[in-house]
């Protein structure tokens, strides 16, 4: 109910009695819930039935049918191959930016020499073409290469290579928030870091969450105690990086290490960069409700 | 609908069984009755090509360089039993595969070019074509990427190589001219005409003696002038589709005509007795997008996909490009529309057209779908879990779905008398009289 329709013609008169209902209201709620609580703290299965019943809808759980979602993988063995180098070996990552990039790229690059393991960056150089540097690369047994995208100042994507064949993953990047802007941010140590993957549950879900698998080593350094998440959301993907301590059997504390950044997937491309596999367009936004990982 | 989809993921090929309105996409649309799994190796020995030769025979080209001869048979369908007479009634296909050959592919040659070509990906050889030799039905070429044509022969239901011909690699196409043989004028003892090209590699015609021995190349396409900027145009024909030769020409000797879409979507119209360079070379694709395939849509075709007509002229064709359109223009290069537009979301691997009525399309999305040529509506779309490499239509005959037999309700009919249907019209007249009358006020 509005104020206006009180139907009070004085302004100061009508504020007052809107006031009043609103806060009678209030106490009407509040003593609903205080009586329920009582009821549910005796009776927990009441509680129970209730949160079984009212279940709030959300964007997520009201997202558009995907046959894809959670379903079984075809030829998931061999696709795995493809992304764990058969070899077994661990993966090894070249960083570079784009052709002619400035300050803020090196920064990022900084970075992710901290977050990724096994890493070497190369200044990018005027006149070498994306297939040489590949070509560098796969000479000298590497497994990943990975593109910073710089435009006018500013970290906007970052390309992802799977050598020797592809697949190609370019993302966009936003909601940088470095280290320093972390109010209380821990120090990260050189130990490799567990992986925690968050919602990749469609077919190309799946694909991306293989990416980030591959890219860090399968054997992390438990002692280290330090945790990367790639958690999705709205096909959004939350980069975090934490410290766990268990301080009892039930607790467990957790000091944020930093960055914070957001990766959207913008295209995947079969092998370098060539034929499209997906890629997002202006027209998938319409749909508020279907998200493709 | 009845179709054999390829999918790379798995190396298997899958049989689906639909109606039309079939998509697997809406939860609450028809879904296949039948998506049954055949012949599943893996993502290195996944299918390329696949054909169908006869009513019950199929060829099958796999990326490890094995072609296999492929026998299928129609079963009963294991029913579950709960409602037999409420399920539909169809058969399953089974294949079983009776004979194959190994080692046609070979990547040495593709090593050499890799250098200079504009791929980025190591050079890996693939079959690229497939194809029965018109008027003999025992005979089929098969061409690999790295520029091998081998000659198969298929007696007694065993396949096993002639021979093999070298032509200069990289080719992306071989093309045979089978228009003869569907106006009857092929002979068994003529030769055989091929077309081929690639990345670096202008369109070629060869002759193949009709024993198979000798291929000679009689003919060799001249590229297009410099561009505006006084650059060389690249080289590199994706797809070549024959026509009927003129039949004024015919006693002048050879005169073939085709078309060809380049790589960077430049549609090129060629008569051979014309000269050696294109007669048009129509630019069809934006911001030179990568062209990738060519199907005509409103002509009938030979089973090799040549043109049954010698005009040029009111073709309808459709050009898929590496992102996902498949784009249907007319032959002055204007877009007409688009098959899937905003439903494809990756590369369309796949494109073939059905006797100028249905459109097959399969690609990187996982998903195999068939469209009506004239309207460009879906007709199916089915999620097959794999990326599609081919696809080959069966039948399009619908399956009867068993109704629940509805008692049809009989419309009550009033009892109509009509003395009292009279009484009543003359009591709601006279109180309609009664309610209008106004007293008049003096």
């Amino acid at each position: 109910m509005a104020p206006e329709e009180l139907r009070i013609g004085n302004k100061l008169k009508r504020q007052e009695l809107f006031a009043q209902l609103k806060d009678q209201k209030n106490k009407e709620r509040h003593q609903m819930r205080q009586t329920r609580a009582k009821e549910e703290r005796e009776n927990p299965e009441l509680k129970e039935k209730r949160l079984k019943e009212n279940v709030t809808n959300t964007i997520d759980s009201l997202r558009v049918y995907d046959e894809t979602y959670n379903g079984a993988v075809e030829g998931e063995e061999a696709d795995f191959a493809r992304f764990f180098n058969s070899g077994g070996e661990p993966p090894k990552i070249l960083l570079t930016t784009n052709v002619n990039a400035k300050k803020k790229a090196y920064e990022f690059a900084n970075v992710l020499i901290e977050i990724l393991p096994n890493v070497t960056f190369v200044k990018r150089k005027f006149g070498y073409k994306l297939k040489e540097i590949v070509e560098f690369c796969n000479n000298r047994n590497y497994t990943d290469l990975v593109i910073i995208n710089e435009d006018k100042k500013k970290v906007t994507g970052l390309t992802f290579i799977h050598l020797p064949e592809g697949p190609t993953f370019y993302f966009k990047i936003s909601s940088y928030v470095e280290v320093q802007k972390i109010v209380g941010h821990g120090r990260p140590t050189s130990h490799i870091p567990e992986l925690i993957l968050n919602n990749f549950n469609t077919r190309l879900g799946k694909t991306v969450g293989k990416l980030f698998q591959s890219i860090f080593p399968q054997n992390p350094d438990f002692e280290g105690r330090q945790v990367i998440t790639l958690h999705n959301q709205r096909d959004y993907i939350f980069f975090r990086r934490h410290r766990y301590v268990f301080r009892n059997e039930e607790k467990v504390g957790l000091q944020e290490l930093g960055p914070q950044f957001t990766l959207k997937l913008q295209r995947l491309q079969h092998g370098i960069k060539e034929e499209t596999e997906w890629e997002h367009s202006a027209d998938m936004d319409k749909e508020k409700k279907k998200f493709y990982l | 609908m009845r179709f054999l989809v390829a999918c790379d993921d798995g190396g298997s090929i899958k049989e689906v069984i639909c109606n039309r309105q079939t998509n697997t996409s809406v939860q609450t649309a028809l879904q296949p009755f039948h998506v049954g799994t055949h012949l599943a190796e893996s993502l290195d020995h996944r299918v390329e090509i696949m054909k169908s030769i006869s009513e019950d025979r199929l060829l099958v080209a796999r990326a490890n360089g094995s072609v296999q001869l492929i026998k299928r048979s129609q079963l009963p369908r294991d029913s579950d039993g709960k409602n037999p007479d409420m399920e539909p009634v169809f058969t399953v296909s089974d294949l079983e595969v009776i004979s194959s050959i190994q080692g046609l592919l070979d990547d040495e040659p593709l090593l050499n070019t890799h250098k200079q070509s504009k791929r980025r990906s190591k050079a890996r050889d693939g079959f690229i074509s497939l194809h029965v030799v018109p008027g003999k039905p025992d005979r089929v070429l098969c061409a690999s990427r790295s520029g091998l044509i081998h000659v198969l022969a298929l007696e007694n239901d065993s396949i096993h190589r002639m021979l093999t011909h070298t032509v200069k690699a990289p080719l992306e196409f071989v093309q045979i001219y089978d228009n003869n043989a569907v106006e009857g004028k092929a002979k068994p003892q003529t030769s055989i005409t091929i077309g081929f090209g690639g990345e670096e590699n202008l369109v070629k015609l060869a002759k193949l003696s009709s024993d198979f021995e000798n291929l000679d190349v009689f003919w060799q396409a001249k590229n297009v002038s410099n561009d505006r900027l006084d650059l060389k145009v690249p080289i590199w024909p994706m797809e070549l589709i024959f026509l009927n030769s003129l039949p004024s020409a015919e006693e002048e000797g050879e005169n073939y005509q085709f078309l060809t879409i380049s790589h960077l979507g430049h549609f090129r119209r060629y008569q051979t007795a014309r000269g050696r360079k294109p007669m048009s070379s129509l630019p069809l694709l934006p911001k030179n997008e990568i062209a990738s395939q060519i199907k005509i849509i409103n002509r009938s075709l030979t089973s090799s996909g040549n043109v049954i007509a010698a005009n040029f002229e009111e073709l309808k064709f459709l050009v898929t490009d590496s992102k996902k359109n498949i784009i249907l223009f007319d032959t002055s290069g204007n877009v007409i529309g688009k098959y899937g537009n905003g439903d494809i979301t990756g590369f369309a691997s796949f494109v073939d057209v059905i006797e100028q009525r249905f459109v097959l399309q399969g690609g990187f999305d996982r998903y195999a779908r068939i469209f009506d040529a004239e309207s460009r509506n879906v007709l199916c779309k089915c999620y097959v879990g794999a990326k599609v490499s081919s696809i080959v239509l069966l039948d399009d005959k619908e399956i009867d779905i068993p109704q629940l037999e509805t008692k049809t309700k009989k419309r009550k009919t009033r009892n109509t008398d009509d003395a009292a249907d009279a009484e009543e019209d003359e009591e709601l007249w006279n109180s309609l009289e009664k309610s209008s009358k106004k007293n008049k006020v003096d």
